[in-house]
């Protein structure tokens, strides 16, 4: 193992070296000392001592030089002074390395936070292990204009046993829980789901276990908790699995804690099993599961769809009276959950694609720069006997210095920016959503753009280092190489796909700045909102209209009272909290209607001051009063939107309409209020009616109010105290839950929307520092190359003045090439991106004008400065520069 | 000068060095210049300095060592000396040489 004592030995001494070179001098010294003795001894004068002492001995330099390679490790010592010798040479460009060092570190740092913001917003908790394959099926009915119905169970399970398209399928049911018997009750959203859910989206808890299919029953009483719950709830208590927990006043036994952030379909705290009944598993005429699908290896969605329209088609035959007109849609479950964000995703993916390319541009153009303006220096050495191995080496040596400090600082610039990013993440989702370093993303990066600057690096070097004759001869001269060329298309290629990028982001960005301030039909600022959700069970009070419309006014009069509220009001469903429920009707001495048409009209049911505690204006008419529960005629306040819709050329008030139901009773319209954005921003409103909630007309239990909104003076959440037991005074075993400000809710519901719009701000000035940094490093580095030729010019008797405007014009005509390049691309980006763009057509102007200045300022910038500082020297020298 | 003078074969001086320091013990690098120049009574005309690299290699190889001291006009020099698995190893390099030697010689004997 002689090798590996020799290489030991070889690395010690590399690290010594210092001192052991010192070691050797001494030793050789003593060497010629004693031969000049010797030499003396035996009679020789002193001259001719020394001088026959230093001929035995050899080259002294020479024996060093040997001693020295094969005393340490040569290559490694090469690099070293190749090292030092590139640091001096950059020390002697300072703006070459700092144009280098700080396009790399913005370039990582920027794609790094941008990827650590998507991944931890979007991307991670949409990480479902079985993702490609998984499906969500829904009924559709379109001859009712019904799609994405959720589908009735035997329907189902039908499904299930006919299909030879999906490898499982599984099937879930929302529901509200109360949590009783410890402490204060409150309410959680539940998903009653089937045994094999869970192992179909490939997930599992990370605690216990999850119900097996004989738990699966009806009476089975076993859940599994959110992540969050237990942190909540139980202070992570490791050993929480076995312990009970009471919901709706039954026990339940605790199996699982789901994984965090894990709160499938949407916002889930508790999964119980689905435990459908033998009555629920022939049920074809109630639609209210979520079915998903896991498709078998090697079928694609269309063959899916195919095999579930003929599994349609049979199943219409065998139950005409149910299934009839009832088919399926098959959406891949990604698309379903992502919905209007999947696009925004992919949109802000290949912008750290696009802001990667321009990094390498950047990098690639000043390499190649550097390489240019070293050709003449490389040439001298190369017939100063130089290798072309050795300037190679060089080049790359010193390639390898700017990216080890360039991917240094964006490190840094990652690191630093976390927290920044941890900042950009919504409140409402903080607890889950971390933004962290991805050192794989982080090395992917660093390595792209690393083999980026290499590669041209490279290429810049051996074009130098192959033609020392004709370098020598044309020296700096030659200002139409090819390299000039190349530095051009990268400059007008580079500020085309800024223009791409920015006109994406900014019109992105913009939009969904629009969503995020948009005008939501109502004022959702100093409300306070809370549900109670009465209990219509048969043991309960509650069960009684009259009962319930006690409550409600028992609770608003308290409320009214307490000091500081101005108004407070009951509605089935808040905006923004749950789309509500339609129904068809009927409009008075309108002409019937065509087959297959129907009005569908949204519905909600409020309490007098519903429409001043959120501010909803009153357009014409009036709002409800508290006598009109005493009216025999039932009254009903409608929206703008459905006051046009049917009434366009005549007064809405005093017209009837009714349910699509022969039975029942004429309803006469008394007043018209503005449209609201009930479901989300996006959406616009629907045609929309308001019921009194205390006229008894024929609406199902499911639609009695439940959310009271309370206008106050001052912080909303500061009344909650007062606001609950005002309500525990009337019935102190009312559950009190999803208590929040207004505000807070509209905002968790436009998270994304807040988030995008400022990501995208992010991106956008990330990728405009970039690009102005990169094309003002290429500018002016192709402009100081032509020292020499601005030197020319004015010896011509140019004018200082033309010399410039020659220059600063040349500049903007690779600019304007760049932007009438970057313009049609952002057309067609545009069209792409037309989906998701809201209140803003086509090029918005005020979007396009900032970054096209920006840009025009750093290409003048790029020219003009360097120009000067060449037209302001003495012409002789400028012509003598190199 | 000699032409090619340090042109020895490369093990020949480490040999050489080795065999000196065996029967003179711990000396310094010129000592053991000067006794291979002795020894080979001017026969082999070698730069003194390539000493060095050799000892260098057997020092790394871990058969010899290397220590300063003094000698006896009191100079300070570096001392070389055997270590155990040089001692060793000089006899195995013996063998191998005496190998090369004759193969060289018959090889020699018969191209005559």
């Amino acid at each position: 193992m002689d090798w590996i004592r020799i290489l030991l030995s070889r690395c010690s001494a590399f690290l010594h070296r210092r001192r052991l070179d010192e070691d050797l001098d001494g030793e050789l010294r003593a060497h010629i000392d004693f031969a000049i003795e010797e030499n003396l001894k035996s009679g020789m004068p002193e001259e001719q001592a020394r001088t026959a002492a230093l001929r035995a001995f050899g080259g002294v330099t020479q024996i060093k030089e040997t001693y020295r390679l094969q005393r340490g490790l040569p290559f490694l010592e090469s690099i070293w002074r190749d090292g030092k010798f590139v640091l001096r040479q950059l020390r002697k460009s300072p703006g070459f390395a700092a144009a280098v060092i700080l396009t790399l570190g913005l370039g990582i740092g920027a794609n790094i936070a941008v990827y650590s913001l998507v991944d931890a917003v979007l991307l991670r908790p949409l990480q479902l292990k079985n993702e490609k394959g998984l499906v969500q099926v829904f009924e559709e009915r379109p001859a009712i204009g019904l799609t994405k119905d959720t589908p009735a169970p035997a329907n189902y399970l039908d499904w299930k046993r006919r299909n030879h398209v999906f490898s499982d399928m599984a099937a879930l049911d929302g529901d509200i829980f109360t949590i009783t018997g410890n402490g204060r009750p409150e309410e959680v959203e539940v998903a009653g789901i089937t045994s094999n859910l869970l192992p179909l989206l490939g997930t599992q808890p990370f605690l216990g276990r999850n119900f097996t299919a004989e738990e699966d029953k009806p009476g089975s009483a076993v859940v599994l908790i959110s992540a969050g719950m237990w942190q909540q709830r139980y202070g992570s208590d490791p050993n929480v699995v076995g312990r009970t927990i009471h919901l709706n006043g039954l026990a339940y036994r605790i199996l699982g804690v789901m994984p965090f952030g894990f709160t499938f379909p949407d916002r889930s705290e508790l999964w119980v099993p689905l435990s459908l009944s033998t009555a629920d598993q022939l049920e074809r005429d109630s639609h209210f599961l979520q079915v998903y699908g896991l498709l078998r290896p090697g079928v694609t969605i269309q063959s899916a769809r195919r095999e579930m329209s003929d599994i349609s088609l049979l199943l219409q035959h065998d139950y005409p009276a149910t299934n009839r007109g009832l088919s399926t849609s098959i959406i891949p479950l990604r698309e379903q959950l992502l919905g209007g964000s999947r696009l925004a995703i992919f949109v802000l993916a290949s912008g750290v694609v696009v802001l990667l390319l321009i990094t390498c541009a950047n990098v690639a153009g000043l390499m190649i720069a550097r390489a240019a303006n070293r050709q003449r220096e490389a040439a001298v050495r190369v017939a100063l006997g130089a290798t072309r191995l050795g300037l190679l080496r060089q080049g790359l040596t010193e390639c390898l210095v700017l990216s080890i400090g360039g991917s240094g600082l964006g490190v840094l610039f990652a690191l630093a920016s976390m927290p920044v990013m941890r900042h950009f993440v919504p409140e409402t989702i903080a607890a889950w959503a971390h933004p962290e370093l991805n050192w794989t993303v982080l090395l992917f990066t660093v390595v792209v753009t690393v083999t980026a600057a290499l590669g041209f690096a490279l290429f810049g070097q051996s074009a130098a280092a192959t033609r020392p004759q004709e370098a020598l001869s044309q020296g700096s001269r030659g200002s139409t190489d090819t390299r000039q060329k190349l530095r051009s298309t990268l400059v007008t290629g580079e500020i085309a796909l800024t223009t791409i990028l920015l006109t994406s982001t900014g019109l992105l960005g913009g939009s969904f700045w629009k969503l995020a301030h948009a005008d939501l039909g109502f004022n959702p600022d100093s409300v306070l909102t809370l549900r109670t959700e009465l209990p219509v069970s048969a043991q309960t009070r509650y069960r009684e209209f009259a009962a319930r419309v006690s409550f409600y006014q028992r609770v608003l009069d308290r409320v009214e009272h307490l000091p500081g509220v101005i108004a407070a009001g009951y509605t089935t469903f808040l905006p923004f909290t749950n789309p509500g429920g339609s129904t068809t009707v009927v409009i008075q001495g309108a002409p019937s209607l065509p087959i297959g048409k129907v009005n569908d009209v949204e519905m909600r049911v409020v309490t007098p001051d519903y429409f001043r505690a959120l501010e909803v204006p009153l357009v014409r008419g009036r709002t409800f009063v508290e006598v009109d529960g005493e009216n025999k005629t039932p009254l009903v306040v409608i929206n703008q939107r459905m006051a046009q819709q049917y009434w366009p050329n005549d007064e809405a008030i005093g017209r009837q309409f009714r349910f699509d139901d022969p039975g029942t009773p004429w309803m006469t319209v008394v007043g018209v209020v503005g449209d609201v954005h009930q479901a989300n921003v996006e959406t616009p409103s629907r045609a929309e009616m308001y019921f009194s909630y205390d006229q008894a007309l024929s609406i199902p239990g499911y639609f009695k109010p439940r959310d009271l909104a309370v206008r106050v003076a001052g912080e909303p959440v500061s009344y909650t105290n007062a606001v609950e037991h005002a309500i525990w005074s009337v019935d102190p075993d009312q559950p009190v839950s999803e208590v929040q400000s207004m505000r807070h809710l509209v905002d968790t519901r436009m998270v994304n929307y807040v988030l995008e719009a400022k990501l995208f701000t992010f991106f956008s000035i990330a990728a405009l520092l970039l690009s102005a940094l990169g094309i003002y490093g290429l500018m002016s580095y192709s402009v100081t190359r032509r020292t020499q030729e601005i030197g020319i010019r004015m010896a011509l008797g140019e004018q200082r003045e033309q010399v410039l405007t020659s220059f600063i014009a040349a500049g903007f005509r690779l600019l304007l090439l760049g932007l009438v390049l970057g313009a049609v691309g952002s057309v067609v980006a545009t069209r792409l991106l037309r989906s998701m763009l809201y209140g803003i057509s086509g090029i918005g102007w005020a979007v396009g004008a900032l970054p096209l200045l920006v840009l025009a300022i750093s290409v003048a910038l790029a020219a003009y400065l360097p120009a000067r500082k060449a037209a302001s020297i003495d012409p002789m020298q400028a012509l003598r520069s190199e | 000068m000699a032409e090619n003078k340090s042109d020895v074969l490369q093990g020949t001086l480490d040999l050489m060095a080795l065999k000196t320091l065996e029967s003179m013990g711990p000396v310094h690098g010129y000592a053991i210049a000067r006794r291979i120049e002795q020894v080979s009574d001017n026969g082999l005309t070698l730069n003194q300095g390539t000493i060095y690299p050799a000892l260098l290699r057997l020092q790394q190889r871990g058969w010899i060592k290397a220590k300063w001291g003094t000698s006896e006009t009191k100079r300070r020099a570096k001392f070389y000396s055997l270590t155990r698995t040089g001692r060793k190893q000089i006899d195995q390099e013996t063998e191998n040489w005496e190998r090369i030697a004759a193969t060289m010689a018959r090889f020699l004997a018969q191209s005559n």
